[in-house]
């Protein structure tokens, strides 16, 4: 029930941040440029268009007013028109959600079970191999992903050719004969590379929070009592080892799942949608900060809170039913 | 089709990984067009080539309506310059006639009167007519372009079917360059009942008269695909099909190479030895049009001092930044902010040389502190402060995103600014926009210059109408900013594309295109107009 | 136990020690080794490796190896200092959220704000306002790294707080701080070679991204910057000048990583569970299950309370 409250007061608390934060940042929507496509060229909006503009979006209102305005569209689901793009946002975000729960959320989801795995695997066994992948995987992951990124694109798309250079499908498709099959696979084929850096960029945490997990439940007085009984060591790594070790990575997890979705973060993935033209939500989180474009950014930062404090609320419980149920 | 399998012969992944991929990369650079070279003996000339298919690498420039494109660089309105036609247009000699096949301007330079070519049509079949083009200017005064103002026109107004009258608020020389030649003429028949511009997203927003359709746009990648306009007034479009497509700096010239695309540009010189010894792979520079420059705040102290600014010229070693920066040989000149090789250049402007001992001299022996404020990305800075600090000016640099920039600067809140932008190589009337604060793109972010006499000359020069007394003043007026230096040219850029010679043959446009874009696709390389000697 | 045979993890957190204090020897030397001004230009922009310039010039000319020898010094306190405040946090608000449900509320609400928060525009707005000196700015990337772990230490301190020893402990009266810094805290050290990779890392990097936002320290440079600056060139990889401009940073980040993951891995004892080796308290044990005689009755043996009934 506090829990509730305490989580309802967060996102009444992150409406208003999400709102004020925008606006707080030096510079203006419709004033001087983004960087655009070329470094060297900068944008022109004739004055005219620019009182405009500020007209139609409602710049030129006080504050206050531009807030009510916001929460009563937010109240109507309206979630307004991006300044730089003049695209409804809802239509923006729509667009482009669909790639980042595919790229990023895939990629979260790999590196996480996969290193988790792995890294449980390795801790179980111990000796040489798990020091090697240990240090491998921390080797790799010391790289930017700019780096991976570029590594792999030059390797597996440039010299290799097994993989598209960039773009999240073909970039026009022939028209006629393209049927589901194709355009999945040509999706797949296309998202393997930026998937694949975020993989790498991303498994080692997973990998070494699952090998010190293990390792911390690997001497437990239960594992091996219940090896003194003769149980099969799967059935003991799976369910005696697994479950202790699974809570910090649950929590792990789900704090990194849910910054995917957000975007806005200082991490990687925006790096890896903008180098290979993956139309994520990150990349248009940034574009918008770097254009100023309020509505956009209200929506984007919104989704991000409502992710963060869904997935963290639901790790909160999911994690207190483990606990009961062990207690129990 | 793009074939597949391993091209770099010889090269595999072996030893350690870092030397694996120093191999890979080598094989990838190194090898891999001679097929090309072997397809490589078509015509050199596209010109009379039939290319079905010319892939642009670019940035997402938004939905390409006048009223939504991107404002952020010129690619939006190179964009629409290929859906949309103007009055007049430029070639690389001068304003040519385009929709309108002549005009008349009156005795005292406010009325121009254009006659229209026959038989226009837009690209939904209906007529092209002279109410259209009094009506986009009407439109136009209540929802602006978003590119360029047409603020200067007072009214059209259609005469007849063929004859439309443009009355400007007063003699305006850059007219027939900058507004006619820039503003694209939408249909009235689709734009009358839209009244929000700003999202309209009906099928036929897109409508224009030019030589190419939008087929598609995918808002989500920021790829456009534009189809042949088979019914063009002004000669058959030889090229079937244009993609513009959005590739990240990162991998663009990559992307060229393995020929993913077949346009890219690539801004310093070095980018010209990737196509070096490929004989279907060319690369094409530009006019230096683009400008590098210190932007002065005049106001503050001690920069008020003329001796400063002179000062922090003669301390900066331009030939070495240029080189450094383009990789090609220094283009410095140009003190007045006009390129070199503009036809408004003034080829007697005195340049500021490099001299340590002027700086100190001027400086009178006095250390001074100054702020410079740059984009987090400029290069040049790091250059400057030894030298400057040389001459006994300590800089301070202060990084700060565009829209940060564009605060500060027109809050007058900076000393210094390090401007980087085309838009220097068109009709020269920006110099008086600049400095008389009615530019309001970012162009002339930072002018600060309080001088009455080059007001006197902006003025006069605007509304000029006779060519060759209008140079004159121009002249004087890069004179003055050479001379008083609100302003200080650290060098001019080219820009170097690179194109694939059987798909694309670059085109120079006078000035650069429309208002100074050193863009290679000027949509009459595309055409075969008849009676042309392409 | 298992013996530790050949290179174990503890030789290699020596190893990892050794390799740490070399660079940041170096790191502390640069006036005296780096062989010029980094900030002039010295030479003709790429140049390659030779006598006059070890690691060659970069495209301004400058040296490439005077350059990384400064650019030590910001990338090693930075992340030093991130580390250090961005780790003691974590565990500071994961402990006490995990063993007080008083304080649990609050810390997590905290954690969840900072979490849920953009981090671009935070760092845009808090570093305009603040001025964007390192300080300023190791300061905000600690702050936004210790969260996603204070959640996770949280979660282990709650498995922790369950195990039989640390009920013991509890119930024969140990004071909370006492059972926080004897018996939890050496467990959550298994926590800790994974914060130490993802916060360096994000420490080198954020710090790298902030100065591309405009918001780093103009005048220092990093391991981070040269390789932003690297890769700011759409030119880098048509010649061969990527070799000695983004190797020699990017390597040197990889070992500072590696070397931290390992000295984080000798820091925790993985083998062996902490009820072994917080021998003492199995004096303690016995005590507890005289205290508590009644639940250890009902749960005989720790198999069967082992969680593989879930």
């Amino acid at each position: 029930m506090t829990r509730a409250v305490r989580y309802a007061g967060l996102l009444a608390g992150l409406v208003v941040l999400n709102f004020a934060l925008p606006r707080a940042l030096p510079g203006d929507p419709l004033d001087g440029s983004a960087a655009g496509g070329m470094s060297s060229a900068t944008a022109t909006l004739p004055a005219a268009a620019q009182a405009q503009l500020r007209a139609y979006y409602h710049l030129d209102q006080p504050i206050l007013g531009q807030f009510t305005a916001y929460l009563s569209d937010l109240a109507h689901g309206n979630l307004g028109v991006s300044i730089s793009r003049g695209t409804p946002v809802a239509q923006l975000i729509g667009e482009r959600l669909p790639w980042t729960a595919s790229l990023v959320l895939a990629a979260v989801v790999i590196a996480a079970v996969g290193g988790s795995l792995l890294g449980g695997l390795l801790a179980w066994k111990g000796g040489r191999l798990d020091r090697a992948a240990v240090s491998a995987a921390a080797a790799v992951a010391a790289l930017p992903e700019l780096l991976i990124g570029i590594g792999l694109a030059l390797v597996f798309a440039v010299t290799l050719r097994w993989f598209p250079l960039q773009g999240g499908q073909a970039s026009f498709p022939e028209s006629g004969g393209v049927n589901a099959f194709a355009l999945l696979a040509d999706r797949l084929l296309h998202l393997a590379l930026p998937g694949l850096t975020l993989t790498l960029a991303g498994l080692a945490a997973f990998l070494l929070l699952a090998r010190g997990a293990v390792a911390q439940v690997r001497g437990a007085p239960y594992i091996r009592v219940a090896r003194a009984k003769g149980l099969p060591e799967t059935t003991i790594a799976m369910r005696h080892a697994a479950p202790n070790a699974a809570l910090p990575l649950l929590s792990y997890s789900a704090t990194r799942l849910a910054q995917a979705v957000g975007g806005a973060t200082l991490g990687g993935a925006i790096v890896v949608e903008r180098l290979y033209s993956i139309p994520g939500i990150g990349l248009l989180a940034f574009q918008s900060i770097q254009a100023r474009d309020y509505p956009v950014l209200q929506a984007v930062f919104l989704l991000a809170s409502l992710s963060i404090l869904v997935v963290n609320l639901s790790a909160d419980v999911l994690c207190q039913a483990l606990e009961r149920r062990r207690a129990a | 089709m793009k074939e597949r399998g391993f091209r770099g012969q010889g090269s595999g992944v072996r030893g350690a990984v870092g030397l694996a991929l120093a191999c890979l990369l080598l094989a990838g650079c190194g090898t891999g067009t001679a097929e090309e070279a072997a397809s490589g003996s078509m015509a050199d000339h596209v010109g009379h080539v039939h290319v079905p298919l010319l892939r642009i690498a670019w940035a997402d420039v938004g939905v390409p309506t006048p009223f939504r494109v991107s404002t952020a660089g010129p690619g939006g309105a190179a964009l629409l310059s290929l859906m949309y036609d103007t009055l007049t247009w430029k070639d690389s000699h001068g304003i040519i006639p385009w929709l309108a096949t002549s005009w008349d301007v009156s005795a005292d330079g406010r009325t121009y009167t254009f006659t229209l070519a026959p038989s226009v049509r837009w690209q939904d079949g209906q007529p092209l007519t002279s109410a259209d083009v009094a009506f986009s200017f009407a439109y136009y005064a209540q929802h602006p372009y978003r590119w360029m103002s047409s603020n200067v026109v007072a009214a059209a107004q259609a005469l007849d079917g063929t004859h439309v009258a443009v009355q400007l608020r007063q003699p305006y020389a850059p007219f027939l360059e900058d507004v006619a030649g820039s503003l694209p003429i939408i249909p009235e028949h689709v734009w009358a009942s839209v009244s929000d511009p700003n999202t309209y997203d009906g099928p036929d927003a897109t409508t224009g008269s030019g030589p190419f359709k939008l087929a598609e746009y995918q808002p989500a990648t920021g790829n456009y695909r534009l189809v042949a306009n088979l019914d063009y007034f002004r000669g058959s479009v030889h090229a079937s099909e244009i993609q513009q497509l959005n590739v990240p700096n990162e991998t663009r010239l990559q992307a060229f190479r393995q020929g993913d695309v077949d346009l890219v540009l690539a801004t310093d010189a070095s980018a010209e030895s990737m196509v070096a010894n490929q004989p279907r792979l060319k690369s094409y520079e530009t006019e230096p049009l683009s400008v590098v420059r210190l932007a002065i705040n005049t106001d503050s102290p001690p920069l008020n001092q003329l001796a400063v600014r002179q000062a922090i010229a003669y301390a900066l070693d331009r030939q070495r930044i240029a080189e450094l920066m383009t990789r090609a040989p220094a283009i410095t000149g140009g003190a007045g902010a006009i390129p070199p090789e503009s036809p408004w250049f003034n080829t007697n402007l005195p340049s500021v040389p490099f001299d340590l001992a002027k700086a100190q001299e001027a400086l009178g022996g006095q250390q001074i502190n100054l702020e410079l404020l740059a984009d987090p990305s400029a290069r040049e800075p790091e250059l400057m402060q030894p030298m400057l600090e040389a001459a006994g000016i300590h800089l301070t640099v202060r990084r700060a995103d565009a829209k940060t920039r564009s605060e500060l600067l027109r809050e007058g809140k900076f000393q210094l600014a390090l401007t980087s932008h085309i838009g220097v190589g068109g009709d020269p009337d920006f110099l008086r926009r600049w400095y008389s604060g009615e530019e309001t793109n970012d162009f002339a972010q930072g002018s600060v210059f309080h001088d009455p006499a080059f007001a006197q000359l902006g003025a006069s020069e605007a509304t000029t109408l006779d060519q060759a007394a209008r140079k004159t003043i121009v002249d004087d007026m890069q004179a003055t900013i050479a001379a008083q230096l609100p302003t200080i040219v650290l060098y001019y850029r080219r820009f170097y594309w690179l194109y694939d010679s059987t798909r694309f043959t670059p085109m120079d446009t006078w000035g650069g295109l429309m208002n100074g874009m050193p863009l290679p696709y000027n949509k009459m390389t595309f055409l075969q107009l008849p009676g042309s000697a392409r | 136990m298992r013996p530790n045979r050949g290179l174990g993890f503890s030789s290699l957190a020596v190893i990892g020690a050794i390799a740490l204090a070399c660079i940041v020897a170096m790191a502390i030397l640069a006036p005296w080794l780096a062989p010029y001004d980094p900030r002039l230009s010295a030479g003709p922009a790429l140049l390659g490796p030779s006598g006059d310039h070890w690691l060659g010039t970069n495209d301004l000319g400058q040296d490439v190896l005077s350059e990384w020898l400064w650019a030590a010094r910001a990338s090693l306190l930075t992340a030093a200092l991130v580390t250090i405040i961005s780790t003691a946090l974590a565990w500071l608000f994961g402990v006490a959220a995990g063993l007080s449900s008083r304080l649990d509320g609050a810390a997590m609400g905290v954690c969840d704000l900072l979490l849920a928060l953009p981090a671009v525009p935070l760092c845009m707005l808090v570093l305009s306002i603040a001025g964007s000196g390192r300080r300023n700015v190791i300061l905000l990337l600690a702050l936004l790294s210790w969260p996603v772990f204070a959640r996770v230490v949280r979660a282990q301190v709650r498995q922790l707080a369950h195990e039989p020893y640390v009920e013991a402990a509890q119930a024969m009266g140990a004071g909370r701080l006492h059972v926080a810094w004897r018996h939890i805290l050496p467990g959550t050290l298994a926590l800790l070679p994974a914060k130490l990779l993802t916060t360096v890392r994000f420490a080198l990097f954020g710090e790298a991204t902030l100065a591309f936002l405009g918001l780093g320290d103009p005048a220092s440079k990093s391991w981070g910057t040269m390789l932003g600056w690297a890769f700011n060139d759409p030119l880098l990889f048509a010649s061969q000048a990527w070799l000695w401009r983004v190797l020699p940073p990017a390597a040197s980040i990889a070992i500072v990583v590696l070397a931290v993951t390992w000295i984080g891995t000798g820091l925790e004892q993985p083998h062996e569970h902490p009820a072994q080796l917080r021998r003492p308290s199995a004096a303690g044990r016995r005590n507890a299950s005289r205290h508590q005689p009644a639940r250890h009755a009902a749960q005989p043996g720790y198999g069967q309370r082992a969680p593989g009934t879930i």
